[in-house]
């Protein structure tokens, strides 16, 4: 095997031999104080937007809704709630939502979700989802997602349950499971209580 | 005088060595909490609403909860009926047929029948989406019953004529009649799939071959595909039945797609 010779180590070996030698409280604190500021923190991939061409979604309602999901998470609500600030949802979805004519907007089989999902985009609204690629189940549901993924699916519904929607499908791309509490965003049917994340969800929806 | 590389004070060196360093801290990844095999998506300690009324205005992410579903029973039916005939519910009617279907009471199966002929013009997004919730909701009845007549017209939906005479009302999701029938025989073979049921199997790989042969049209090519995706997920639902099929488990992880 060839092992290509660089100018010097690099920076990330020498910091982690760094965080081994020197002081971890020192260094964990500059880092956290420095992280979200000072530098580029390791950080979830930045949210776009898509919609199939027949499906209703202006640039201002993505970000208006892509701003409610981040106070959503944002906002502790009491008990075991945190306020979790996902940096990338805060300030909405990056550039304007884009739109694509194939597949049509109804998901009904793995070939239509795998052609949106193809597009890159974290989060696609179209007209149905009758197959969700992420349960593997038919049948007619509101959001779909990759479990640890990339990209979510989501139909428009009642608009003042769509910031929540969001919140959650992107939580399970995070990785977060259903939790059986109606006050949680994991909670598996949404609710305008249904704003609570605890500390293990936050620091998913963060990595 | 202004500084130069060789005249910056040592402390400022050191500050900025640090910063640099936890930068390059921080931007080592956490370690990723073990994801392998995926989490399924179970939900230990659900509570649904005791009241049927209630439990169908439920916003559900995932869809009508089979389990939820399923334990109110034919006791619900006439709730559930009032519902669907109340305009004002109309947002609740999606979950309301789906929910009917999964209940399995005979004595909803004429009304959902009706329910999917009802209304005229072009139907609001809500309405027109508790139709094709109404068409695979007949899957779910048939499920229960071979002998309904929930599986008669799934089958017979599969037919190019079908969609013309039984729906006077347009789609709100195309302009064209055409596509808006394949779009209600796509529902139709998603639904023979729920039913699980021998004759439904037929009849798919009756779409398949209608959609192999030469001379078949794009749409028939379009319903072929959704016909063998249907009959791989009917293969399914007949072997562990629906209560089995919609129960958590273990979900494939998914392969990202290429980078473009």
């Amino acid at each position: 095997m060839m092992v290509e010779r660089t100018n010097g180590p690099s920076v990330l070996p020498a910091a982690r031999r760094a965080r081994n030698r020197l002081s971890g409280a020192l260094l964990t604190a500059l880092a956290s104080a420095f992280g979200g500021q000072g530098c580029v923190p390791h950080a979830p991939p930045p949210m776009t937007a898509s919609r199939y061409t027949g499906s209703a979604l202006s640039d201002a309602e993505a970000a208006q809704i892509v701003h409610t999901s981040w106070e959503v998470l944002q906002t502790s609500d009491g008990g075991d709630d945190v306020s979790c600030d996902v940096g990338n949802l805060r300030g909405g979805p990056v550039g304007s939502v884009t739109t694509f004519t194939t597949p049509s907007g109804v998901v009904n089989v793995k070939a239509d979700y795998d052609a949106i999902a193809a597009r890159d985009r974290v989060v696609s609204v179209v007209d149905q989802i009758n197959w969700c690629d992420g349960n593997e189940t038919l049948g007619p549901v509101l959001g779909c997602s990759d479990q640890s993924g990339t990209h979510m699916v989501v139909v428009r519904d009642d608009p003042s349950a769509e910031g929540i929607l969001w919140a959650h499908e992107y939580g399970h791309t995070r990785g977060n499971v259903h939790r059986g509490d109606p006050s949680a965003v994991m909670n598996p049917y949404v609710v305008s209580t249904a704003r609570r994340v605890n500390s293990s969800e936050c620091a998913n929806y963060q990595r | 005088m202004l500084p130069t590389p060789r005249t910056v004070p040592y402390f400022a060196v050191g500050l900025a060595s640090m910063l640099a360093l936890a930068c390059a801290v921080a931007a080592v990844p956490p370690p990723v909490p073990p994801l392998d095999p995926p989490p399924s998506r179970d939900t230990p300690g659900v509570v649904y609403p005791s009241d049927v009324r209630d439990f169908v205005k439920l916003i559900f992410v995932h869809g009508v909860p089979y389990d939820g579903a399923v334990r109110f029973g034919p006791a619900a039916t006439p709730a559930l009926l009032a519902i669907l005939a109340d305009p004002a519910q109309e947002a609740a009617w999606s979950n309301t047929v789906v929910t009917l279907g999964m209940i399995g009471d005979p004595n909803a199966v004429n009304p959902l029948i009706q329910f999917i002929s009802q209304g005229d013009g072009q139907l609001g997004r809500a309405s027109y989406n508790a139709r094709t919730s109404a068409i695979m909701a007949l899957g779910y009845a048939a499920n229960r019953d071979p002998t309904s007549p929930a599986l008669a017209y799934l089958i017979a939906s599969t037919g190019s004529a079908f969609w013309q005479e039984r729906v006077r009302w347009q789609s709100p999701l195309t302009q064209d009649p055409v596509a808006g029938r394949l779009a209600l025989a796509e529902i139709g073979v998603l639904g023979l799939a729920l039913s699980g049921q021998p004759p439904a199997a037929d009849a798919l790989r009756k779409v398949i071959a209608t959609s192999q042969e030469s001379k078949a049209t794009a749409e028939q090519q379009r319903l072929g595909l959704v016909a063998q995706h249907a009959l791989a997920e009917h293969a399914k639902i007949a072997a562990m039945g629906l209560a089995s099929y919609y129960a958590p488990r273990p979900r494939a992880r998914r392969t990202p797609a290429p980078a473009k």
